[in-house]
């Protein structure tokens, strides 16, 4: 019987043991998932977009999440006649809405967005 | 602080949902709790808690309870309540354990920290690969993810179908949803269940953590089974060795390589599955036959039933292994025909496993019949097989895509038993005393190994000679399992003659250093060819990001294409959406447009490779398509300067562009 428990006694550390090794290896990658996404969420990149994607409204959003926080913007007609240029200060994590109030229901309107890197965004609406 | 916390949470569903009702269903049979160790309670727990909370789920989602997380807690409950009752007779009665092995068969202290030593490492190794993988891209966990979310979103079980396009009088349009075959509730029910009850987000690293232990809990179902297979092959010294080789190969030799933690990365589900399953009813079987008790074929007759209702190719497999196990059994015991056909009935074919077996049909016609068993699903994997890729594999690539020193010593295991077989015989009975070696022809574990080994082994190599019609590759990756019991098995063997032919320690040392040289630079190349060198969680939030705002904007009505080819971890935008498996539409791989075996649309490819052209254009019509996700520098162009697209949104790797018609 003393054999018998000894026996068990083995397996017994031995499964403690490979739990121990889970909760711990759970636990670091559960917090390495976590890092990388915050990491990824909150830093890197920069994004524009049209509030109203599907009204005529040209109006849009900076989103800013690198450590450059200067950023030129422009509104064109047809890729020609310049409507509207602007510098603008976006801080990390933060999203800079752009208003535009002039009709902008006819002609095709380009947005450009340029970051302090020279990195280039677009957005274009198109109307007849 | 909340990370911890939910990995915690995470870790208690785990416990409760799983382990506590296998345990206590262990615990039911004295027989099988006495006869079974720690680390085997561990694995068999967990698999009867996984079949268990499967076929739960099935009947609640039958009667129509939704799932819940107060349905959870209740099940979780009731299992407590039985094993305080339970633990309430076993300190009345004072139940000790009962291994069954030879008495004196237990590991040293060295052997029981180098055991320790193999499981940290394994362990380490797979979390280290697993630390830059971990951010949940995958597609086909992305694929498996949609359903889970699914069940999750709806509380019920989810019918597996989805719409194709199909050409029609006005150019195309949607088909009616028809079934989808490749997906199995199996392979969801468990993940929905621990994520309902802990509160989890799918879009998270726990799915993968999941498969890390379902994983771990298959290294660990190897090398008890070869505990106890190779406990009646060799003698008791030899057999601890080649056991702890086998927990070297299974562990962390291999540790990266398919089928083990590229796979949980990659999301494989169902062969993850698998490979816990058939180990683990191979282990039961074992047992049974061994201790001649119909509750461990029970047992295992009862994990094959939840293995059909989670995995089908394992499934299949499962059911060749067992053929050619039985063949060589019958082969092994043709001379006490009479007396091994009467043992065998009295084991296997017992009320125990026939009342599994009425469950297994009760719940196939009255419960839910697995997605696959339909005509055309079965007529597809039987037959002759067609595709280049389901005509078998080389033999020279089944060797190294099996890794090259677990099949050389694997192979040499096959000799080893093949050998004690023949020397058994009447023909090598008479032969002289130094042929006996300390092998002996086990009368189950030496056919089924066998079985194992060459079933899979011609399945992947020669599927024609077997009428299967399935992914060769896919099948071939089994084999790494009876491989590495028999690549066990062949390595202590070696090791011994060696020790024993040489006298000169000089010499022994020598061999020693070159065979383990062999195996661990044939083990760690492997292992580092699938190491990355840098994550793609940056470029699969921006993905994500941009499918935010397009759930934000768009209509349930409107159609989307997305690409697939391009922008990381796509699978899962489908999960923003949750409005159906096929939404967004996807272009698919190049080369599936240009495969000649099988006939596809190419309104997905179209509608984003040329978006002006004829066929584009009648997609876009006829289909409502009015968004459009591609990765910004690689497909934005065409769209840009085309007249009808708006570009709506943009990011480091993503454009969305409005069809404004």
């Amino acid at each position: 019987m003393r054999t018998l428990l000894k026996i068990e006694y083995t397996y017994r550390i031995v499964t403690v043991f490979f739990l121990l090794c889970m909760l711990i290896s759970f636990l670091v990658l559960a917090h390495r998932e976590n890092a990388e996404k915050i990491e990824a969420e909150t830093n890197g990149w920069w994004s524009i977009y049209f509030n109203n994607p599907k009204e005529n409204s040209i109006d849009f959003t900076i989103e800013n999440n690198t450590d450059s926080t200067q950023f030129h913007y422009t509104v064109s007609i047809d890729g020609k006649t310049q409507r509207k240029t602007e510098y603008i200060n976006v801080p990390k994590n933060t999203k800079y809405p752009v208003i535009f109030n002039d009709d902008t229901s006819k002609h095709t309107w380009k947005i450009e967005v340029q970051d302090e890197q020279k990195q280039l965004k677009s957005l274009i609406k198109r109307f007849e | 602080m909340e990370n911890i916390l939910q990995t915690i949470l995470f870790i208690l569903s785990l416990i409760g949902l799983f382990f506590v009702p296998g345990l206590v269903l262990l615990s039911l049979s004295k027989k099988i709790w006495r006869k079974t160790n720690a680390l085997e309670k561990l694995f068999l727990s967990f698999l009867l808690g996984i079949v268990c909370i499967d076929l739960f789920m099935l009947i609640s989602g039958k009667i129509g309870i939704p799932f819940s997380q107060v349905l959870f807690f209740s099940y979780i409950l009731c299992f407590l309540l039985i094993s305080i009752a339970q633990w309430r007779v076993y300190r009345q009665k004072k139940m000790q354990p009962d291994i069954y092995i030879k008495d004196n068969y237990f590991f040293s202290k060295k052997q029981t920290l180098l055991i320790l030593g193999l499981i940290a490492l394994t362990v380490c190794i797979k979390t280290v690969y697993l630390s830059d993988t971990i951010f949940p891209t995958s597609t086909d966990l992305g694929h498996h993810m949609y359903w889970i979310n699914r069940i999750i979103e709806t509380r019920t079980i989810p019918l597996y179908e989805e719409r194709e396009i199909i050409p029609s009088s006005i150019g195309y349009v949607f088909s009616q949803p028809k079934p989808i075959a490749d997906f199995i509730i199996g392979e969801h029910l468990p993940f929905a269940a621990y994520i309902i009850t802990a509160h989890l987000s799918v879009l998270s690293a726990y799915p993968a953590l999941f498969l890390l232990l379902f994983n771990l809990l298959g290294v660990l179902s190897l090398f008890s089974l070869s505990i106890r297979f190779l406990s009646t092959i060799i003698k008791e010294s030899v057999a601890k060795k080649a056991s702890l080789f086998t927990l070297l190969l299974a562990g962390p030799l291999y540790a990266i390589a398919s089928p083990q933690a590229k796979y949980i990365s990659g999301g494989v589900i169902g062969n993850i599955f698998g490979n816990v399953f058939i180990p683990t009813i191979l282990f039961c079987f074992f047992m049974a036959w061994h201790t001649k008790n119909r509750v461990f074929a029970m047992l295992g007759t009862f994990f094959s039933f939840g293995l059909f209702y989670t995995h089908h190719l394992s499934g299949l497999i499962l059911i060749f292994i067992i053929a050619w196990s039985v063949f060589f059994l019958i082969i092994a015991h043709r001379r006490k025909m009479k007396k091994f056909f009467k043992e065998t009935v009295s084991v296997f074919i017992s009320p125990h496993t026939i009342s599994i077996a009425v469950i297994a049909i009760l719940y196939t016609t009255f419960i839910y019949l697995p997605s696959y068993l339909n005509i055309h699903s079965v007529g597809s994997a039987i037959g002759e097989p067609e595709k280049s890729t389901r005509t078998g594999i080389a033999f020279l690539q089944l060797i190294s895509s099996s890794g090259e020193a677990k099949c050389v010593f694997g192979l040499l295991g096959v000799i080893i038993i093949i050998f004690s077989w023949v020397k058994n015989s009447s023909i090598f009975r008479k032969m002289p005393p130094y042929t006996k070696t300390f092998v002996q022809f086990s009368p189950f574990a030496s056919p089924v190994l066998l079985g194992w080994f060459i079933s899979i082994f011609l399945m992947s190599w020669k599927p024609s000679w077997l009428f299967i019609d399935l992914p060769s590759g896919r099948i071939a990756n089994y084999l790494n399992f009876p491989l590495v019991i028999l690549g066990g098995l062949g390595l202590a063997v070696l090791f011994e003659a060696i020790q024993k032919a040489n006298r000169d320690a000089y010499m022994r040392a020598t061999t020693g250093i070159i065979l383990f040289s062999f195996l661990f630079l044939s083990g760690y190349a492997e292992n580092a060819e699938f190491v990355k060198e840098e994550t793609n969680t940056k470029s699969a939030t921006q993905t994500f990001i941009a499918t935010e705002y397009l759930a934000q904007h768009s209509l349930q009505n409107e159609e989307i294409i997305k690409d697939h080819n391009y922008i990381t971890a796509d699978a899962w935008i489908k999960l923003f959406f949750n409005r159906g498996y096929d939404y967004p539409l996807s272009r698919a791989y190049f080369k599936r447009y240009e495969d000649a075996s099988s006939i596809r649309e190419t309104c997905t490819l179209h509608m984003i490779s040329a978006p002006e052209s004829q066929e584009g254009i009648l997609c876009y019509n006829t289909l409502r398509t009015r968004y459009v996700m591609v990765n910004s520098t690689r497909d934005a162009s065409q769209f840009e300067k085309n007249n009808s697209f708006w570009k709506i949104f943009e990011n480091q790797d993503i454009a969305i562009f409005y069809r404004n018609q």
